[in-house]
C-alpha cells in the first residue's frame, strides 16, 4: 500500500516492526509508514487481510505480543511453516483419534509441513500428504520452527 | 534368520512379562505378541483369551487396567509410540534424507493447489461435471442409445424375433413372454443392452479415470465443510459420487464410513436422491430437449439431498464424524487399469442387471395374464394424474418398482407424448423414488430391517408429495418448459 503522507509505497509485512514499538501494538487497525513513521487507515480489504493476518502471526510468535500464550497446535500453523510434533492435547479421551493421527505418521517426534488451512489442513509428513478437518487440528501440539531451512534437520520419523 | 525385539519402556515391559506368564492356554503365536495384543485391546484376542484362560481372564483384564492407569494416552497409542521410536532410532542409522522432497514435480503440483483451492476447485469440478455429461448424457444416452437401439434392435433384431418366437410358440400367452409388448426379448433385453449398457459403460469408464487420477481426495477436502452440514465429512464422498453409478454398489461401500450416524444417513441420501448412472443418463437424455427442465430437476434433487440430510443430520443422535484422508499424488491413469476396472465393473453389473430384468419381465407377464397387473396400475394411475401426468406413466412407476433403470427407460419410451412440464415432474419423481430390487436388497444387508423400511415407508410418499408440488409450481408459474 502507499503512504498517504510521504508516498512511499511498503508492504504489510514491512510495516510491522513500526507497530511493536508502539503501545496501541497492532490493536489500533492503523498502518505506519516505515519511512516516515506516519499513521494511516489501510484499504478495507486490506484492513482485513491485515487483522487476520496480524492474528495468525502472534499464534505464530507464542504469546511474544505479551499475552500468556496457549500451547500452539496444528491449527495455528501457517501455510509454510515446518513444526514438530510435540504429543496431543487430550491424549486420554480421544483414543480413536490418537491411533488415526499415528497411522498417518503424525506422532511426537515427527516434522510436519503445513500447506493449507483452507479447505482443510493439508500437511506433508515424511512422502506422503493428508488432510484433517480443524477438529483434528486442534488436538496436535505443535512446535513451530521459526526458520525454514532447518526444516529437515534429524531424522524424518 | 536374526530376530529383532521391540523394546518398550519399563513399565510395560514389566507388564508384558506378568500378563505373558499368566497365559496357560494354545496360542497361535508368541505369548508376548498375546500379552501385546491385551494390552493394545484387541477384541478379537480379548475374546479368544476369554475363551481359552476362563476364570484367569479376568485377572488379565485386572493386570491391563493397571497398567492404563499409570498411562495418560491409550496403550494402544504408547504401544505405537514406542515402535516408531524402535524405528526412527534404526533409519538414524542407515537412511540419509536429502533437502524437503517435493511431492510431485511442477505441473501436477499447481494442479493439485488449483484443485484444493475452493476458488479454483469448484470452477473445475463444474467443469468435470460437465465433461462427464458430455460423456455420459450425450455420447452414452444419446448417441450410444440411439444407434444401439435404434439401429440393432428396433430395425433389427426385434422384428426379426417378433417373426421368428411365435412360430416356435404358437400360443400367445407364451410368445408373450418373450416377444410381448413386456416380453424378456424385446424389452428385458433391449433395455438391459441398448440403453442401460451404453450409459453405465460410460460412466464406470469416466468413474475409473478420475478415481486413478486421484482427484477424489481432494475433491473430498472440497465438500468436507458442505458435508458436515448434512451429517457426513468428505470421506462420504466416494460413496456418494459411486452412487451417481450405481446405488447399489455405493450402499455396500458405505460401510467404509466410521460413525453409525453418517452410515445411516448416507444410505437414505442414496436411496432417496442420488440418481444412478443409468437413471441419470436417461434423465439427461430425456431432458436434453427441455434445459429449463434439466434446470428444475438438477435444483429440485440437490435441494431436496441438502435439506434432507440437514434435518436427518438434526434428527439422529450419535457422534460427529472426522474428516481424515490421505492425498495419493495426482497421477495420469493407465488406460489398461482403467479399461481392466471398467471391465470388471460392467460384467457385475450387467450380471445383476441381466438377471433381475428378465425377471421383471417375467414378473409382468405374470402380473399381466393374472389381471394383477391392471390392478396395479389401477391404483396407480390416479397417484400419477394428481402429479399431472397422463395414465400410461403409472406403468413407469411400477417398473420403477423393480429397477429404477427399468423404469426409467420406459419414460424414455413414453418421452415424444409429454408436455415439457409433465416430463420434468416424472423425472424428479422418479428419481426420488424408491430403491430398486438390489440396492433394496444391500439396505438389507447393510443397515438391517428396520432402517429400510423406514427408509422406504419414508421416500415413497415423499416422492410423491414433490412430484406434486413441483408440478402446482411449475404450472403457477406458467412456464412452457
Amino acid at each position: 500500500m502507499k503512504c498517504a503522507l510521504c508516498g512511499f509505497e511498503f508492504t504489510l509485512q514491512q510495516a510491522i516492526p513500526g507497530c511493536r514499538r508502539c503501545p496501541a501494538r497492532m490493536g489500533c487497525g492503523l498502518v505506519r509508514c516505515p519511512r516516515c513513521g506516519y499513521d494511516s487507515v489501510p484499504e478495507p480489504g486490506l484492513l482485513r487481510l491485515f487483522r487476520g493476518w496480524r492474528r495468525r502471526r502472534r499464534s505464530g510468535n507464542h504469546g511474544r505480543s505479551g499475552r500468556p500464550s496457549r500451547a500452539a497446535t496444528l491449527a495455528d500453523m501457517v501455510p509454510g511453516q515446518v513444526g514438530c510434533v510435540q504429543g496431543l492435547v487430550h491424549p486420554r479421551e480421544d483414543g480413536r483419534r490418537a491411533l488415526r493421527l499415528a497411522a498417518m505418521g503424525v506422532m511426537p517426534g515427527s516434522w510436519i509441513r503445513l500447506l493449507r488451512r483452507s479447505p482443510s489442513y493439508l500437511f506433508e509428513v515424511g512422502h506422503s500428504r493428508f488432510a484433517i478437518d480443524r477438529e483434528m487440528a486442534e488436538g496436535v501440539l505443535i512446535r513451530v520452527l521459526e526458520s525454514k531451512e532447518d526444516g529437515d534437520a534429524g531424522s524424518q520419523a | 534368520m536374526s530376530t529383532l525385539t521391540v523394546q518398550y519402556d519399563a513399565v510395560l515391559e514389566q507388564a508384558i512379562a506378568d500378563i505373558a506368564r499368566r497365559l496357560r492356554g494354545r496360542y497361535p503365536f508368541s505369548k508376548r505378541s498375546v500379552a501385546l495384543l491385551l494390552l493394545a485391546g484387541d477384541e478379537e484376542i480379548g475374546a479368544l483369551v476369554s475363551r481359552q484362560e476362563g476364570p484367569a481372564a479376568d485377572d488379565l483384564a485386572r493386570m491391563v487396567e493397571e497398567t492404563q492407569k499409570r498411562y495418560d494416552a491409550p496403550l494402544a497409542y504408547v504401544l505405537t509410540e514406542g515402535r516408531q521410536r524402535m524405528v526412527a532410532d534404526l533409519l538414524a542409522g542407515v537412511v540419509e534424507q536429502g533437502a524437503a522432497p517435493a511431492v510431485g514435480r511442477g505441473l501436477a503440483r499447481r494442479l493439485d493447489g488449483w484443485l484444493t483451492d475452493p476458488l479454483t476447485g469448484v470452477p473445475f469440478l463444474v467443469l468435470t461435471l460437465a465433461a462427464l455429461y458430455l460423456l455420459v448424457g450425450v455420447f452414452g444416452a444419446q448417441v450410444l442409445v440411439d444407434w444401439i437401439e435404434g439401429t440393432v434392435f428396433e430395425r433389427g433384431i426385434n422384428p426379426w424375433l417378433e417373426n421368428l418366437v411365435p412360430r416356435i410358440l404358437p400360443w400367445e400367452v407364451a410368445s408373450s413372454l418373450f416377444v410381448g409388448q413386456y416380453g424378456i426379448l424385446t424389452l428385458g433385453v433391449r433395455y438391459a443392452v441398448a440403453i442401460i449398457l451404453p450409459i453405465v459403460g460410460t460412466f464406470f469408464l469416466a468413474f475409473a479415470v478420475i478415481e486413478d487420477s486421484g482427484y477424489l481426495p481432494r475433491l473430498a477436502m472440497l465438500v468436507d465443510r458442505l458435508f458436515k452440514a448434512i451429517g457426513l465429512n468428505g470421506r462420504a464422498v466416494i460413496p456418494m459420487v459411486l452412487g451417481f453409478g450405481c446405488d447399489t454398489m455405493a450402499t455396500v461401500v458405505t460401510r467404509t464410513l466410521e460413525t453409525r450416524r453418517e452410515r445411516v444417513i448416507a444410505t437414505l441420501l442414496l436411496a432417496l436422491a442420488i440418481p444412478c448412472s443409468a437413471q441419470l443418463g436417461i434423465v439427461l437424455a430425456i431432458l436434453a430437449l427441455h434445459p429449463i427442465g434439466l434446470l428444475a430437476w438438477g435444483a429440485t434433487v440437490t435441494a431436496v439431498l441438502l435439506l434432507v440430510g440437514f434435518l436427518a443430520s438434526r434428527l439422529l443422535p450419535g457422534e460427529r464424524p472426522s474428516f481424515h484422508m490421505e492425498l495419493p499424488p495426482l497421477r495420469l491413469p493407465r488406460l489398461s487399469n482403467v479399461l481392466i476396472k471398467t471391465y470388471a465393473r460392467v460384467e457385475w453389473y450387467l450380471q445383476e442387471v441381466f438377471l433381475l430384468f428378465v425377471l421383471a419381465s417375467a414378473l409382468i407377464w405374470l402380473g399381466q395374464i393374472t389381471g394383477v397387473f391392471g390392478t396395479l396400475i389401477g391404483w396407480l394411475e390416479p397417484v400419477v394424474r394428481a402429479l399431472g401426468l397422463p395414465g400410461e406413466t403409472a406403468t413407469v412407476f411400477l417398473f420403477g418398482f423393480f429397477r429404477r433403470d427399468y423404469g426409467a427407460a420406459g419414460l424414455y419410451d413414453l418421452k415424444d407424448q409429454l408436455t415439457g412440464i409433465q416430463v420434468t415432474v416424472a423425472a424428479v419423481t422418479l428419481t426420488l423414488f424408491v430403491p430398486c430390487v438390489a440396492q433394496f436388497a444391500v439396505m438389507l444387508k447393510e443397515r438391517g430391517w428396520r432402517m429400510t423400511l423406514a427408509a422406504v415407508a419414508f421416500i415413497f410418499p415423499f416422492a410423491f408429495s414433490v412430484g406434486w408440488a413441483l408440478n402446482r409450481f411449475l404450472l403457477l408459474l406458467g412456464l412452457t418448459l
